[in-house]
């Protein structure tokens, strides 16, 4: 065995440094190109610049908004399933919503592509009403390019899905359900879909048309919270209504989008039918609760109660107030001061601030922060709710990076 | 804030090198300001949650650390200088290897004296050349701390003095150097499984740097990080600002000004301009000549020459999956793994330029060293393996998702098959990275991860050697995986503290700022 000497090693060196000057001396002076980073930013823009193209009544209480690109670009790709975060200014609000596209990928495609939100106007709902009565065809609006994971994986999922939407929670599948008739003939869907009545159904007839097409593809079956017509199935989405309609649960992937309330009574009664593995049970996350008070560890006595916040963005002060049944990120928007929000459910952590001093309540569903800015002190906004008066630290707005 | 002030320095990124160069300067008493485009810190150095799991973006596991009684480099920093003090569980088992050609299994032990044995038990009579071969592999690593402890341009003169064996080897590349130490190829099919850390051929890669592999893996301790690298990053952050740094999240750096060769600012995705005369950029030269200098008339030819010499490095296809049932019940007993179809690196290695299924890859499972890296009954896997960005880069949207899912299901399909249990039954959360994804988070040329390819023309010892020649710009240094001392964790963070000394001097020395 020999071993490794100086004097050939020093030779080998200052060939090496011999090399990089020829290397050097031979090269280019272009600039290359960066295909990878421009893709990237073409699928994940710093912020969507989209206009209203139309407006569509769907029900009563629920109007579809057609968005293009306003500079004529083409949109994002997505995964049906995904949302877009709509940014608004009411009254000196900034305040964001995420609604889910309801319409298919394919038709995002192209300089003529759209994308399709669907929004229910709810009774003193402070955004809903402000788009409703303020989105007309041309009002232009800013949004993020499409997030969230709610939408099926190849490597995780089955391809036979139960989709199962409570009310308006039935964009994702109206998504899926365009896209997989067009594209994805392997992937099928059995919507099982509760409403309040046949009024209150969303897209029934141009799915029954995708249906009607695909039988074996594609089933919907509706229930009821109230219904006058023998035929028609009054009750809530439970163990034995799965049963009747989907074959083999224990060999399917469920897609789950509605209110709370329904995710923890569904909890339950898939728990009833056996089997299933927690894997299959796939949540959409659900936004602000209509009522934080009833979370069993919410101490409801604090309902009506107001504390002092202290928000510290670029080094100023802001005193606030904030009330006890509002996440805090609602508090921030109402003083007109902008954090970046997107699913504003805990999960996606981009409101991301650091609590210096206070207590609070954070949602129990959604908590998506890292452990370690969980020990260092760092809240998501959107989903806590303040105990006592409390001094946080905000980011900056207009992320460099969504 | 007006923001249109001045700092003493900027730091752009905060990944491993952009946090110890802001870190370092901050608690030398320079007013220094950190831009990252992302709400977290850490570049890559970070984690991720799907679900009810947390995952580690990129970083296997720690080295350079060192123990108590014998302090590594980046427990001296991390402990000693910034007072940040994190228990990492130590490391006992070492890479559980499947090779299918020649069908083999085996745990790759990290201590040395039994690397040396079990490699002696398979291949009889190799103990001497593999023990004299690991032995000169710790002198790269003595040297390489000696390069860091110096704070300064490396003189071949006084390196040579100290630390013959680095100078002997800097030209060299691996194979050289275990031809010369008379190493039989079967045992270094052993010792080579780690080339995956530093995705060269072992004909092409600088031997110093993979030197340091093997002492820091074998006679060094090797620690995991019990809450994912995410928390170093999450406490340098917090330990900057406590020492008076400035740290803005949300704000990308756009421009870096430049006037007659000297850095004088920098300009913000919100259009601030910040006055500086120092800016350590956590970012690839491609992006800060390539897009970020401006004027771009401000960029000598000879930079983009320099440059245009190398061949962008490498990223990956990573895959996170959260398993529904615990390691123990699935039978994964190892933290780190290596899967390959054959023991010929080159070959593995020219496929990494397609979109073909790779013939190698890695996987990482925290639970057996960290119980609790994962609820209850679940655990982690993470499946890893090296690819060029060129290919991805040619792809649609639509295409992308189609194919990163196809060759995540190839690793998947095979790491089921090594470690007999069907992984897809169990996948209840999957998040699948390609270039496009670093891209999107870290914004680096390419996608890529690992900075440039170590090459013998691009060693560290003669970046070392030519840091003032080859600092084009003055007052801009390049900190991270393209800093001085080459990609990886504990090489990033190193980097930055590096760059940093000069500055410091000059401020102690009362001659600038």
């Amino acid at each position: 065995m020999s071993k490794v000497k100086l004097i050939p090693g020093a030779f080998a060196l200052l060939a090496a440094l011999k090399d990089r000057k020829n290397r050097i001396s031979s090269a280019g002076t272009g600039r290359a190109p960066d295909p990878v980073f421009e893709m990237a930013k073409r699928m994940h823009p710093d912020r969507l610049h989209l206009v209203v193209a139309g407006v569509r009544n769907e029900t009563d209480t629920v109007k579809t908004f057609v968005l293009k690109a306003a500079d004529g670009e083409q949109l994002p790709v997505f995964q049906p399933g995904q949302y877009i975060s709509v940014k608004l200014d009411i009254d000196g609000s900034k305040v964001s919503r995420a609604y889910t596209i309801s319409s298919a990928p394919y038709e995002a495609e192209g300089e003529n592509g759209i994308y399709e939100i669907a929004v229910r106007q709810k009774e003193n709902g402070l955004v809903s009403n402000a788009v409703w009565n303020s989105y007309q065809a041309g009002t232009a609006l800013d949004a993020t390019g499409p997030h969230g994971d709610f939408y099926w994986n190849p490597l995780r999922d089955t391809k036979q899905i139960v989709a199962i939407a409570g009310g308006a929670g039935i964009t994702p599948f109206r998504s899926m359900i365009r896209q997989y008739a067009k594209e994805d003939p392997d992937l099928s869907v059995t919507l099982l879909y509760g409403c309040k009545n046949d009024r209150d159904i969303l897209f029934g007839r141009e799915l029954d048309a995708i249906i009607q097409e695909h039988p074996d593809q594609f089933k919907r079956v509706n229930t009821f919270e109230s219904c006058d017509a023998a035929d028609m199935r009054r009750g809530f989405i439970d163990a034995q209504f799965i049963l009747d309609n989907v074959e083999n649960p224990e060999s399917k992937t469920f897609f789950i989008c509605g209110p709370a309330i329904m995710y923890r009574f569904l909890r339950k009664e898939f728990a009833k039918i056996g089997k299933l593995e927690r894997k299959q049970m796939r949540y959409e996350v659900s936004g602000t609760p209509d009522d934080v008070c009833a979370y069993a560890d919410f101490d409801a006595s604090l309902k009506g109660k107001e504390f002092a916040l202290k928000v510290i963005m670029d080094d100023e002060v802001h005193e606030l107030t904030a009330s006890a049944t509002e996440p805090l990120l609602v508090a921030v928007e109402r003083a007109g001061l902008i954090l970046d929000s997107r699913c504003r459910s805990g999960e996606c952590g981009i409101c991301r601030s650091k609590l210096v001093s206070g207590d609070v309540f954070v949602l129990p569903d959604n908590d998506g922060r890292r452990e370690a800015d969980r020990d260092l002190g760092y809240i998501h906004p959107c989903s806590t709710y303040p105990l006592s008066d409390v001094v946080m630290i905000i980011p900056p707005a207009g992320a460099g990076q969504t | 804030m007006d923001l249109n002030q001045s700092y003493d320095a900027v730091v752009i990124g905060t990944g491993m090198g952009g946090l110890a160069a802001g870190c370092n300067l901050a608690k030398n008493g320079i007013n220094v300001l950190m831009l990252e485009q992302h709400n977290i810190p850490g570049g890559v150095t970070t984690s991720f949650r799907r679900g009810r799991f947390e995952f580690e973006v990129s970083v296997q596991c720690i080295l350079e650390y060192g123990s108590k009684d014998h302090k590594g480099p980046i427990c001296e920093f991390l402990v000693d200088d910034l007072g940040i003090d994190i228990d990492f569980p130590r490391m006992t088992h070492g890479r559980m290897c499947y090779i299918t050609d020649p069908n083999e299994e085996f745990v790759l032990p990290l201590d040395k004296e039994s690397l040396i044995a079990f490699i002696e038990q398979r291949v009889p009579g190799s103990e001497h050349s593999v023990r004299a071969y690991l032995d000169f592999s710790d002198e790269q690593m003595a040297a390489i701390n000696y390069i860091n402890e110096v704070d300064a341009v490396i003189k071949p003169v006084e390196l040579l003095k100290k630390h013959k064996g680095i100078v002997a080897a800097a030209g060299l590349t691996c194979k050289d150097v275990t031809d010369k130490f008379g190493v039989p190829q079967r045992a270094l099919d052993y010792l080579n499984v780690y080339w995956t850390f530093t995705g060269l051929p072992m004909e092409d890669m600088s031997y110093p740097v993979f030197g340091t592999i093997h002492s820091g893996m074998g006679t060094e301790p090797v620690y995991a990080a019990k809450k994912t690298t995410y928390e170093i990053s999450a406490r340098m952050a917090e330990r900057f600002v406590e020492m008076g740094g400035h740290l803005m999240l949300n704000t990308r750096a756009e421009k870096i000004l430049v006037e007659n060769g000297r850095v004088k600012g920098v300009v913000t995705n919100r259009g601030e301009t910040i006055t500086t005369k120092y800016v350590y950029a956590n970012t690839l030269p491609h992006t800060v000549l390539g897009k970020m200098i401006y004027p771009q008339s401000e960029v000598p030819v000879k930079a983009l020459k320099a440059l245009n010499m190398r061949k962008t490095g490498t990223s990956f296809l990573s895959l996170y999956m959260g398993l529904d049932r615990s390691a123990e019940e699935l039978g994964m007993k190892d933290y780190m793994y290596y899967f390959a179809k054959t023991n010929d690196i080159t070959k593995m290695y020219n496929g990494i330029d397609t979109l073909d299924p790779n013939d190698c890859f890695a996987g990482m499972c925290p639970n057996p060293v960290i119980p609790n890296a994962s609820p209850e009954g679940t655990s982690i896997l993470h499946l890893e393996t090296i690819t060029r960005s060129d290919a991805w880069g040619a792809l649609s949207g639509k295409e992308y998702f189609r194919k990163k899912h196809e060759v995540a299901g190839d690793l998947i399909d095979r790491a089921s098959s090594a470690l007999k249990f069907d992984i897809r039954r169990h996948i209840e959360e999957i998040e699948v990275a390609a270039p496009q994804t670093f891209a999107r988070y870290i914004g680096s040329f390419m996608g890529n991860v690992y900075g440039y390819d170590l090459r013998t023309f691009d060693s560290a010892v003669i970046k070392a050697m030519l840091k003032d020649k080859e600092r084009f710009i003055a007052g801009l240094s390049i900190v991270g995986n393209a800093g001085l001392l080459t990609a990886g964790f504990p090489s990033s963070m190193l980097s930055g503290r590096l760059a940093s000394i000069e500055q410091i001097e000059e401020h102690a020395a009362g001659r600038e700022c």
